[in-house]
């Protein structure tokens, strides 16, 4: 088994499992550039920076790409039916601890950065699943942004909405 | 972080997954939610459609007519046929999205009086893969083959229910899907332009010349091809006594170039191949019932 080795922001080293890296765009032109899967390469020698994903970040991602190793990765941009993705259970229990911190939001730049399309897709899905049903001060309280509304306002955007059932 | 501090890319992805009701509520959130909600599309929705409004959304008007807008999980349930009524919608669209896109869009347009350039401002920024009409008159069989020339390309689909003059009917651009919801025999001829054909109302003639001619047809056809007809029982009976299958035939028999490939009485179902063509004839009753048959008919090697 190949490994190669990833080093996030803090100069943390994870070894990981070379057929797991498939799922990430960026690492794997990274892989491609410094020629790590020529045989003549020592692979183990020569650790890949990352310098915007923090270790405990790079972790998480990790042990979701662990998780979903073997799963068929996007190609291009994504434009299905959003609105109907479903985020599986054990995706839902993976992102739900840290839903309304910023670990999720960085969890989610990581997946962008590393093009990591599928966790992008479902992190960015279980954020929009935290607004399904809420009214507009349960979202300020649930993601804690402040209440810039005078009553009229609010009134007003209220009175704006009302043209939906 | 907060979730605003989100690089612009990745709202934009958040906001492509969040249903229209829900953009509705955050826009009750905080100003930057509000522009996020204004200036981010509203992703891609199975359906969304526009139609005349029920009555119950606006008792107190007397003659005027109203539109309902279906977005995907969420209604519009009353725009003013006016210049006012589109604004006040533009005005709140601009609010809840610059754009949005449907997999089906459906034109239920059941009235005369619908302006056609009121509908394409309404449908202005929807991006729309697959049209579908409702269609009850030949001006608004007018109307949609207008619509289709602003999506050309795009899969049609059209539920006529009245039959147009014959020269309209074959001015009907090619589209996927043609339903017409009255029978006659020259609609065979419609064959040679669509993909699937569905005869909504009963045939209550059918001569054995008429279905070999469209079997005809159909087998010498590369395109998967489908038509769905109903008959009346005693013609669809009659035609099959008129080329020697009875209710004695057994899977296997051959008579007059047509080979029973299935025979299920209890379901009164019986399984035919005409060349190329595998046809499905069920509810037939041999001797008696007010019923009428179904045929569905397929141009595939394969039910």
């Amino acid at each position: 088994m190949v490994l190669i080795t990833l080093v996030s922001s803090d100069e943390q080293n994870f070894p990981v499992e070379r057929e797991l890296l498939k799922q990430s765009g960026t690492i794997e032109t990274l892989i491609v550039n410094m020629n790590l899967d020529d045989e003549d390469t020592d692979a183990a020698a020569m650790p890949i920076p990352l310098p915007n994903v923090k270790g405990d970040v790079l972790e998480k991602v990790i042990q979701w790409m662990e998780h979903h190793k073997g799963d068929p990765v996007k190609e291009g941009d994504n434009e299905d039916n959003n609105a109907e993705i479903v985020v599986p259970q054990w995706d839902d229990d993976f992102f739900k601890p840290a839903m309304y911190g910023s670990k999720h939001l960085e969890l989610t730049v990581a997946a962008s950065y590393l093009d990591i399309k599928n966790l992008l897709t479902l992190s960015c899905k279980a954020i929009s699943n935290t607004f399904k049903g809420k009214t507009g001060p349960q979202i300020r309280e649930e993601w804690g942004v402040p209440n810039e509304f005078t009553p009229e306002e609010e009134e007003a955007i209220r009175k704006e909405n009302e043209w939906s059932e | 972080m907060d979730i605003l501090a989100l690089p612009d890319v990745i709202l934009r992805k958040v906001m492509r997954c969040v249903r229209i009701k829900d953009r509705l509520k955050l826009r009750l959130t905080c100003r930057a939610f509000g522009k996020l909600v204004a200036e981010t599309n509203a992703g891609c929705f199975e359906r969304g459609g526009v139609t005349r409004a029920p009555k119950r959304y606006y008792p107190y008007r007397e003659d005027d007519v109203s539109l309902c807008l279906q977005l995907g999980d969420q209604r519009v349930k009353h725009i003013d046929l006016s210049e006012e009524g589109l604004e006040q919608f533009l005005h709140v669209r601009n609010r809840l999205f610059t754009g949005i896109s449907f997999e089906i869009f459906e034109f239920d347009l059941d009235d005369d009086t619908f302006d056609l350039e009121f509908i394409r401002k309404l449908i202005d920024h929807f991006r729309i893969d697959k049209l579908r009409f409702q269609l009850g008159s030949e001006e608004q069989l007018e109307k949609a083959k207008q619509l289709m020339k602003d999506y050309p390309g795009n899969e049609c689909t059209i539920y006529l229910w009245f039959l147009p003059e014959t020269q309209r009917l074959f001015a009907i651009p090619p589209i996927r899907y043609l339903k017409i919801t009255a029978a006659d025999a020259i609609l065979f001829k419609l064959l040679s332009s669509h993909n699937s054909l569905t005869f909504g109302v009963q045939m209550t003639e059918l001569t054995l010349m008429e279905l070999k001619s469209a079997l005809e047809a159909l087998s010498a056809d590369d395109r998967k091809r489908r038509v769905k007809i109903q008959v009346k029982r005693s013609a669809m009976v009659k035609l099959l006594r008129d080329c020697g299958i009875t209710d004695d035939s057994k899977e296997g028999d051959v008579r007059g170039g047509f080979e029973v490939m299935t025979v299920l009485k209890v379901h009164n179902l019986i399984h035919l191949r005409y060349k190329r063509c595998l046809i499905e004839i069920t509810f037939l009753d041999w001797k008696e019932g007010t019923r009428s048959v179904d045929v569905d008919i397929a141009n595939c090697d394969e039910w």
